[in-house]
């Protein structure tokens, strides 16, 4: 099923190992402990490898698609409702709860919700009338209310969800994911950030491979005629190209000789070959001319909005991404009018141009990867950085909140129509299972078959892990 | 040698453990020696057993520790040892690693750590032979060199060969003349030797040939300009602080220039290493070869490079996070030690205690940021000078002062009352303020005559407007909800700095510094501080205003501060009037001390840089587990690390120099071990310890460490010249070797860690771009100054993008010239791993990827180049097999054989044929053909 699995199974040759490692299309980590070699000195992975003791266990997901709603979505008027917060709009939230600082420091009144929530499904799973289209997904949704970051600014809490730690340079969880499983398609990156429109805060440096060799860092796609930087030959024809590559091949037998059949030099000149494959298979899949009227529909591809249009061909991407095998996905938010999710003021008109945007694409997405039986071996996950205040800010907005947020996930593994964790009575805080980032982390290793302890690099006199010393797999949602 | 047959089949089982435990290895299958600790044993105990049994109290189980001998041999409370010298039988340790006892066996199962049974039967013979404790490696002073009257090229074969034979490894033919011109070239300078050096050095039949290149290469301009970026992966360097608005570190690219005149000049590294902790500290500093400025303070900008959040929640924590990431980069790069890992418990595996790191956590904490400016130190110094000799007069001329004063509410904390003629500490910095009080500071007539000010003031303008400086106050712990001030000038600032936040601004804490620009006395008012109190904090007075944390010192700016008072916002208060004299005196003085002779006050330079400079001493408490708002009950004194001697630093106040000091003191041996070591890897492609930055239990043992020994000591002893050593290395016959080993050597050390040949290797990101721009001949080889922009694709995007894209080619200035913004990196770089700048990169990944034939492919800088450079060889009235040959000899530093020319000629001419037939097909059928070469290995790799 997947390249690692398979691994186990046959033996491979310590010089395909090595040609494997060094297009960084292997998953390192676990190719490792299949009787292989280490990939040169250049990696310098920790001694008593961390995954040599044992195999992990079998995955349920085959590929992730992270939709990151950056900025911050507000958790009272999503998914968490909070009828108190209606019996006392306009109080003084000092006088309810302890309030933290916040980034703005500007602490208006209690602010109940300005959607109203419904119960949808067979699971009556609350939602609020900004996600009509996600609402009716909510079977296949398991809910988690109770998610806590460590960081109220957005730089931090940004690499935080990407890397784990609140600074920047670590690896991004879509490279450790790299590191460990590799990719099932040699001719497209493992790890994909499409960028609708808005690279978050903090940067590229959200998908970076930090400390990990560069072969696992983010491969950014964009929409329009060029998806990838330099996939697309500058060279008059095709045949220019290739008469190239044909030239390389044949002058580079010099150095191959000189270097007595070196490795590196070996698997530098066969990347050549997958990059030309590249330039063919990524504007291929980035096509999406030969998708069906009823398809683009599906994913909102044919709404008024501009934004819903763009967002909803990217989520097709992702599916047609997750098609070929790629390992780890991420979208990022559409530019809208109003900004990402991050409201500091007019909730009203910056939080609906947002849902709207998203909400249709999303839903298409789930559907259409339910119908064609991906959605068993996908997880999708949709999450921001942190919540926002149950009081507001400059009087119709409301400030960053870390104690307390929503995310979702379904797909592969995830027991749908599950609701897990609770806040206070005001959504500021978590009363019951606080949820970290690192457990987010650990759960959706676990589901790609990966134990989160166990998938560590070392660097700076440390085994590092994605979950740094923390991290608990979410069991009660899983299926 | 049973044991060692067993051994390997474990390596095979082992896998990646075998490749980075080889040195252990390897070492156990030599011979039947006894089993070293160092080097079999302390690393299986570290690996498997420190996490519990370790430096680390908190996690000790069972009360034992295996990290130090009385721990390891002592009584547990079971009556038994862990480890009985000679006898393994009654070590507990044996029969735990033993046991099949899941509840007994160690290391426990929940642990995941597992030990071979090649580990235990090696823990067993060596307690059999006595179980005999050694000091780790690292700390142990190294050991006296073998050969004194060897040259160091010649102990460095001595000892590389011993290990070979003893290994049974043979060592490659000597590479040829072409091979070793290139090595000298790209790892001495970043670039290809020219046509020209090439002819040159095969022309010379001379003996010493060789070596004269390589002094060629060292005395090369472009020598500093590679070095300096190897230092700056460990300084983390970037132009801007990342995060949200990626600000950017104004002047931080004095720093690099800093870096690439202190190679050249060859700097001795002891120096370096006291120019980067304590620039600003040294009384008398070196000068800047054109501007006489202080060179020396320029080192201590690299504390000035890190990240900074833009407007964070917690100001203490954002001031921890900036410190112990000084911590991590300034341990890591002089001592190959991992501090920071003590910052919320005890290391795990190293000798580094949680106190040792507060304790250098408020030896950097005592810095304060600082800007400096460019300005000349000598005519500084000399201005000073005179300025004291006036004081001295006027002190002698005029009556003592005894300030009239009623009093300030006693409810006030007054921080300064400037107009009584007194300074109340607070520290002048730079040439504005360096006068002192006005209060001692005549008017001076035309006349001659001099009266003093009946009342005092702190002013900016002691040499004129426009003047660089800043005043501080000394530290104080916030008590109050507000601070008033009394102060006047022009596009000046003033800036309550809390906690060393620096990036003040809206939305918390704009109202920190307020902006002066009225010429005439008001009183501002900063309040709401209830959330600081108790917070450090001191005033900052800058004839400068900030733009996105940039400051500007406009020609016209100056400041004049009277007084500063802490106070509750309630409180109502007139301030009390304060005269430093009742009748301020008027007397002549003498020609020589009038100020207008100032020699300084016309060499006002533009540039300006951020560095450290002193600020009272500040005594940091440990957090309790790393926790910022968990201190403990007292504060640590500044203090070396345990493992280096452990020694409190004397005296109160600023004690960075004292740290470079314990760093380069001889009995140290880290300093010199690791310097050498980067050497070395920057030489041979890797370390003697294959990890740089981590000489602690968890790096890698050194795979010669007789040698490395003797390096560092010749290091040390001969004066830290960096070139000498770098020559050294060079002339050994260990880095003149062919780059395929002889058959059968690949198997035995498939790493090439014992140097049998020369180690192949991919060009740095930095070389292939320069090499690319050299060969076209398109490099600019302007020296210094400001970045280059940062060239913009369509790819690169979000918050802080600049407004204006650099050019492609990036005025073809060498790669450490370009913009290194945090969060605009440069993706051709990147795609060949350049570091992100976070954290001491001693040691560079080395990936491939389809990316970097995507780059070489399809990236317009490289097909752009490659046209220029085959425009170029057009222009020259040669055949098409001497450009062929031409062309070769650039982008290789070889000739062209037959068949290449022959392939060659017959590409140039297909390509031609595919275009349409005009006057322009040769010249892009060519530049087809180069940016082939430019695409062939032979151009990134280094044979």
């Amino acid at each position: 099923m997947r390249a690692a699995s398979q691994n186990a199974k046959t033996q491979i040759s310590r010089r395909e190992m090595l040609y494997r490692c060094r297009q960084g299309f292997g998953g390192l980590a676990l190719l490792s402990m299949f009787g292989g070699l280490a990939c040169g000195e250049d990696k310098h992975l920790p001694s008593g490898s961390p995954i040599s003791d044992g195999s992990h266990h079998l995955p349920k997901a085959k590929s992730v698609i992270f939709l990151y709603m950056d900025g911050g979505i507000s958790q009272v008027d999503s998914f968490d409702p909070k009828p108190r917060l209606y019996a006392e709009r306009g109080e003084n939230p000092y006088k309810k709860f302890k309030v933290d600082n916040t980034q703005f420091a500007d602490i208006g009144s209690l602010m109940p919700s300005l959607w109203e929530f419904q119960q949808h499904g067979e699971s009556g799973m609350w939602v609020s009338e900004l996600f009509p289209h996600i609402a009716t997904c909510v079977d296949d949704i398991a809910m988690v209310r109770s998610m806590v970051s460590n960081f109220p600014e957005h730089t931090n809490a940004n690499y935080f969800l990407h890397t784990g730690i609140g600074i920047q340079g670590r690896p991004s969880m879509g490279a450790w994911v790299q590191y460990g499983l590799g990719s099932e398609n040699e001719n497209l990156p493992a790890y994909v950030v499409l960028d609708s429109g808005l690279i978050p805060p903090g940067g590229l440096d959200n998908f970076t491979s930090g400390f990990l060799p560069a072969s696992y860092q983010a491969s950014v796609f964009r929409t329009g005629d060029i998806p990838l930087a330099n996939i697309q030959a500058q060279e008059a024809s095709k045949q220019h190209q290739q008469q190239k590559l044909l030239a390389m091949q044949t002058l580079d037998r010099k150095i191959m000789q000189q270097s007595g059949g070196n490795d590196a030099i070996a698997s530098a000149i066969s990347n050549y070959k997958l990059a030309a494959n590249m330039q063919v298979s990524v504007p291929e899949v980035a096509d999406l001319r030969g998708e069906s009227l009823l398809t683009r529909n599906l994913y909102g591809m044919l709404d008024e909005d501009e934004h819903t249009r763009n967002y909803g061909a990217q989520c097709l991407l992702a599916r047609r991404l997750v098609e070929r095998g790629v390992r780890f996905i991420e979208l990022t938010c559409p530019k809208v009018k109003a900004d990402r999710w991050d409201q500091h003021s007019d909730l009203k008109n910056g939080h609906e141009r947002n849902a709207h945007a998203v909400d249709q694409p999303i839903a298409g997405l789930l559907k259409d990867l339910k119908w064609r039986g991906l959605l068993d071996e996908t997880l999708v996950v949709f999450a921001g950085e942190f919540g926002r205040t149950p009081f507001s800010q400059a009087g119709d907005g409301r400030d960053h909140n870390p104690s307390a947020f929503s995310i979702w996930m379904a797909g592969a593994g995830i027991k749908g129509g599950t609701v897990y964790g609770q806040t206070d009575e005001y959504g500021y805080r978590v009363v019951d299972k606080p949820t970290t980032i690192h457990d987010l982390h650990a759960t959706m290793l676990h589901l790609l078959g990966i134990d989160h302890e166990r998938l560590t690099y070392r660097f700076g006199g440390r085994d590092i892990r994605l979950t740094d010393v923390h991290g608990h797999v979410l069991q009660e949602i899983l299926s | 040698m049973k044991g060692s047959t067993r051994w390997l089949i474990l390596l095979g089982v082992l896998i990646l453990a075998a490749v980075f435990f080889s040195a252990f290895g390897e070492r156990s299958s030599s011979s039947n020696k006894n089993v070293s600790f160092n080097f079999q044993i302390r690393p299986v105990l570290a690996q498997n057993c420190f996490s519990c049994h370790g430096p680390d109290p908190e996690s000790r189980e069972a009360n034992l520790r295996l990290d130090t001998e009385t721990g390891a041999k002592a009584l547990l409370a079971n009556g038994q040892a862990a480890i009985v010298e000679g006898d393994p039988d009654n070590s507990s340790l044996i029969s735990r690693i033993h046991s099949k006892d899941p509840e007994s066996v160690m290391p426990p199962p929940e642990s995941k750590k597992s030990l071979t049974e090649a580990e235990k039967e090696l823990l067993e013979r060596w307690i059999a032979e006595g179980a005999q404790w050694e000091e780790f490696w690292a700390f142990q002073p190294p050991k006296a060199d073998q050969h004194p009257d060897l040259s160091t090229a010649d102990l460095i074969d001595v000892e590389i060969n011993a290990e070979l034979d003893q290994r049974g490894l043979q060592a490659a033919p000597p590479a040829t003349a072409d091979q070793k011109l290139r090595r000298i070239s790209y790892l001495l300078t970043g670039l290809p030797p020219t046509v020209a050096e090439r002819e040159a050095y095969l022309l010379d039949t001379s003996q010493t040939a060789y070596a004269t290149w390589i002094d060629h290469y060292l005395a090369s301009p472009r020598f500093g300009e590679r070095w300096a970026r190897h230092w700056m992966d460990l300084m983390r360097y970037a132009d801007t602080q990342g995060h949200e608005f990626d600000y950017e570190i104004e002047g931080a690219w004095q720093y690099r220039d800093y870096l690439i005149r202190a190679f050249n000049q060859d700097l001795p590294y002891d120096q370096f290493v006291r120019e980067h902790l304590a620039g600003d500290l040294l009384h008398k500093p070196r000068l800047h070869p054109q501007t006489q400025s202080n060179e020396s303070v320029k080192g201590t900008i690299y504390m000035a490079l890190g990240e900074g959040k833009h407007s964070p929640v917690s100001i203490k924590q954002e001031e921890a996070d900036r410190i112990d990431n000084t911590i991590d980069v300034t341990t890591k790069s002089f001592l190959g030690l991992t501090v920071a890992c003590a910052r919320c418990h005890d290391h795990k595996f190293d000798p580094i205690p949680t106190a040792d790191y507060y304790r250098l956590y408020g030896l950097f904490e005592t810095a304060r940021i600082h800007r400096y400016s460019e300005a000349n130190w000598l005519a500084l110094q000399k201005d000073r000078q005179q300025m004291d000799s006036l004081h001295q007069f006027l002190q002698a001329q005029s009556p003592t002062i005894s300030p009239q004063s009623n009093a300030w509410p006693e409810e006030a904390i007054v921080w300064a009352d400037f107009r009584d003629g007194e300074d109340w500490n607070w520290v002048a910095d730079g040439p504005a303020f360096s006068g002192g009080n006005t209060a001692k500071r005549p008017i001076i007539s035309p006349s001659g005559n001099a009266t003093l000010p009946r009342v005092g003031s702190m002013r900016s303008d002691t040499y004129g407007k426009g003047v660089a400086g800043a005043l501080r106050s000394p530290n104080f712990l916030l008590q109050k909800d507000a601070i008033s001030f009394r102060i006047r000038g022009e596009k000046a600032s003033l800036r309550l700095i809390i906690d060393n936040f620096q990036l003040i601004q809206f939305p918390i804490y704009g109202q920190l510094e307020q902006r002066i620009d009225r010429p005439q006395f008001q009183t501002i008012t900063i309040d709401n501080l209830n959330d600081y109190q108790g917070h450090k904090a001191y005033l900052e007075i800058i004839p400068a205003q900030s733009d996105r944390h940039r400051l500007h010192t406009a020609s016209e700016a100056w400041v004049e501060i009277a007084w500063a008072v802490e106070h509750e916002s309630a409180l109502v208060f007139n301030p009390p009037k304060v005269f430093a004299y009742e009748k301020p005196p008027n007397f002549p003085i003498p020609k020589h001390l009038h100020p207008d002779t100032l020699a300084w006050s016309s060499s006002a330079s533009p540039s300006y840089f951020k560095g450290v400079s002193s600020g009272p001493a500040v005594y940091s408490p440990i957090f309790i587990r790393g926790q910022v708002d968990q201190p403990s009950d007292s504060s640590l004194r500044h203090g070396n690390l345990s493992a280096l001697g452990g020694q409190m630093f004397a005296g109160e106040g600023d004690h960075r120099l004292n740290f470079a000091e314990a760093i380069l003191h001889p009995d140290n041996p880290l300093a010199a071990r690791v310097m050498v070591n980067r050497l070395w890897q920057h030489t041979f492609g890797r370390g003697l310890v294959a990890t740089p930055d981590n000489f602690g239990l968890q790096g890698k043992l050194p795979s010669h460490p007789e040698l490395l020994d003797a390096l560092a000591v010749r290091f040390r002893e001969g004066g830290w010249s960096i070139k000498q050593m770098l020559r050294e290395f060079m002339l050994s016959e260990a880095f003149q070797r062919a780059s395929v080993p002889r058959s059968g050597t690949k198997s035995k050390d498939p790493n090439n860690q014992y140097l049998s040949h020369f180690s192949i290797r991919r060009l740095e990101a930095e070389a292939i771009r320069d090499g690319i721009l050299a060969t076209a001949g398109c490099l600019d080889t302007m020296m210094y100054g400001p970045n280059v922009a940062i060239h913009l694709t369509a790819f690169m995007q979000g918050r802080g993008r600049p407004t204006r894209s650099g050019p492609l080619d990036g005025m073809g200035r060498r790669s450490v010239y370009q913009g290194m913004r945090r969060n605009f990196l440069p993706p051709f770089l990147q795609a060949f791993d350049l570091p992100v700048p976070f954290t001491a990169f001693g040691k560079r990944n080395v990936s491939n990827v389809p990316a970097q034939s995507l780059s070489l492919m399809n990236d317009p800088f490289v097909q752009e180049q490659a046209s220029y450079w085959a425009e170029r060889v057009l222009q020259l009235a040669e055949s098409d097999s001497q450009r062929i040959e031409r062309l070769y000899q650039e982008a290789f530093s070889r000739s062209a054989k037959q068949t290449e020319i022959q392939t060659g000629l017959q590409f140039v001419q297909q390509q031609c044929d595919l275009y349409p037939q005009d006057i322009a097909a040769e010249q892009k059928a060519w530049a087809d053909y180069t940016h082939t070469l430019f695409n062939l290995k032979e151009f990134i790799y280094l044979l």
